[in-house]
């Protein structure tokens, strides 16, 4: 199997906060590998984006991300819930979910691990950190790391 | 029984110290009876102290309060002179413990009670036994003993639902502490971002006003969250339990000057350590932020062109004492006390940054372990933090 063709990795971004989403996307935008980025605003949208299902019905609507960054703080389904659905599921817990959010608590963060969460990141306030960690996601991820086939 | 960790091991040690003894059992049970006889006398004298005082009088609206608590009045005084002191007894011991919790009666008036009809009782059984005053004098301090051991275990259930309960509260604190700080940084992260977009997409239109404006809002933003942090830490400190283990300070600092490697590079400061650091019993964590913050705090507040920090410790009779002197800018003699308020800060944000909790936090964690942090300084001389920490761990 080849390495990852870099620029089609697809990444979906699991985030309900306006100002977050396009600041993960400037990031992203301005990062190495021009990953396109995929936005669900909620734990339930999540959840039927990764089944297909309601407005993602469709495949072709929702094509497999190579990578999930998910926030843990999210209305309707939590964060907690879609990593462990995405885990426990046989077809989707390949996909490596990073889980970025502003919680630091010690119960979230073992807990995320036990449910098998691949990298568990704080977000940072400044910008320049949070480029810097997008950076190293992309750079760890994607050009280092060899992702499970599957993906694009 | 369990619950508090007590064992029918921990029952007979109690009872060895107040000296209850298999001839006192006998004694009770030989008086078998002698309290249900005089039980109605006893529990009215008890109803009707309750009654005298206001507070216990409020505890007393509810006729279902009154009845059980009546019951199980009778139900003691008939089990004292059973002369079945096993774990069942003492259970109940404590569950009359938990009813006093429920209803809200607290300790300082059941021991009351327990005084109360020690004071009926005595007489009660010098009477009965006047012809053989030896045997009488036995029993008064046979049922003394018992009261005592009744009294403790009642005394320690109150306590430990008191703790639980407190416990509890902490919990919900820490809660609202995380959750506060957690969305507060959301705003922020907002704030900093924008205006650095800002700066970066509008350059053009910009002139260096603007961009001064939107450069001390990232600014503001970046310092409130580093206060959060700081609140965070010390938030921490009050509900976390210290991991207390044996510490190698000379690690803690080599740690730490690693932390520290950008500072002390840029400054070109010379950190020197003047003698072989002990090992302290602490949380490595702890310690770790209180030598961090006090070499921080040497090396930033210093306009030498050769900053030197000297680190030092020595045994003062059962504690040990570190100081970390420096050739600073030295403190006014005025404001040595006040430094280790949070958030207390002497010098203007743009000639030496920080939030001002450093001491704060570092006072908080010495005091924990039992120690004194001080400082000795002039301004233009230099200052010396001194702290110190016990040798030897009470538990």
């Amino acid at each position: 199997m080849v390495a990852n063709n870099i620029h089609s990795v697809k990444i979906l971004l699991v985030e309900d906060n306006p100002q977050d989403i396009e600041i993960t996307q400037r990031a992203f935008a301005k990062g190495r590998v021009r990953n396109e980025l995929i936005v669900v605003r909620d734990g339930q949208e999540a959840l039927d984006y990764l089944y297909h299902r309601e407005m993602f019905k469709d495949p072709e609507t929702a094509p497999r991300p190579g990578m999930i960054l998910l926030d843990l703080n999210l209305p309707k389904v939590s964060g907690m819930e879609v990593l462990q659905q995405i885990k426990k599921d046989e077809s989707l817990k390949l996909i490596p979910v990073i889980v970025m959010t502003v919680s630091q608590r010690e119960e979230d963060i073992v807990k995320s691990y036990n449910l098998g969460v691949n990298t568990y990141i704080q977000k940072p306030v400044e910008f320049e950190t949070f480029m810097k960690v997008v950076n190293a996601i992309q750079e760890y991820w994607i050009l280092i790391a060899t992702l499970p086939p599957g993906v694009q | 029984m369990k619950e508090l960790g007590i064992d029918m091991e921990e029952i007979r040690q109690r009872m060895a110290f107040v000296d209850f003894s298999e001839r006192d059992v006998r004694l009770l049970s030989e008086m078998k009876g002698f309290g249900q006889n005089h039980a109605d006398r006893l529990v009215s004298a008890f109803y009707n102290h309750l009654l005298s005082f206001e507070e216990t009088r409020a505890l007393l609206k509810d006729q279902s309060i009154i009845d059980r608590l009546k019951k199980s009045q009778e139900k003691y005084l008939l089990e004292i002179f059973e002369g079945n002191y096993n774990e069942a007894y003492f259970e109940g011991r404590l569950r009359i413990g938990a009813v006093h919790h429920r209803i809200g009666l607290k300790p300082k008036w059941y021991i009351g009670t327990y005084c109360l009809y020690e004071n009926l009782l005595s007489p009660l059984i010098a009477e009965a036994y006047r012809s053989e005053f030896d045997q009488g004098l036995a029993r008064i301090l046979a049922v003394r003993k018992i009261f005592r051991l009744d009294m403790a275990l009642a005394l320690d259930f109150y306590f430990h639902r008191i703790t639980a309960q407190l416990g509890e509260k902490i919990r919900e604190m820490d809660d609202f502490v995380h959750v506060v700080s957690h969305d507060l940084k959301e705003p922020l992260r907002g704030i900093e971002a924008f205006a650095g977009f800002l700066i970066e997409d509008y350059a053009s239109v910009l002139d260096e006003q603007g961009k001064r404006y939107l450069n001390i809002l990232k600014g503001s933003a970046v310092r409130m969250k580093d206060l959060i942090h700081d609140l965070l830490t010390l938030a921490s400190l009050s509900r976390k339990d210290p991991v207390l283990q044996a510490v190698d300070v000379n690690e803690v600092l080599s740690d730490v000057q690693l932390d520290l490697e950008f500072s002390i590079q840029q400054k070109k400061a010379q950190i020197q350590i003047l003698s072989l650091l002990p090992a302290v019993h602490c949380d490595p964590t702890q310690i770790r932020e209180v030598f961090k913050n006090l070499l921080s705090n040497a090396i930033k507040f210093n306009t030498a062109t050769l900053p030197k920090v000297e680190i030092a410790a020595r045994e003062e009779g059962n504690f040990h004492l570190f100081s970390i002197k420096d050739n600073g800018i030295g403190i006014d003699l005025r404001y040595t006390e006040r430094i280790f308020g949070l958030f207390e800060r002497l010098h203007p944000q743009e000639k030496f940054e920080g939030t001002g909790a450093g001491l704060a936090i570092c006072k908080k964690v010495i005091e924990r372990f039992g120690g004194r942090i001080w400082v000795e300084s002039e301004p233009g001389k230099g200052s010396a933090f001194y702290f110190t920490l016990p040798m030897n761990v009470r538990r």
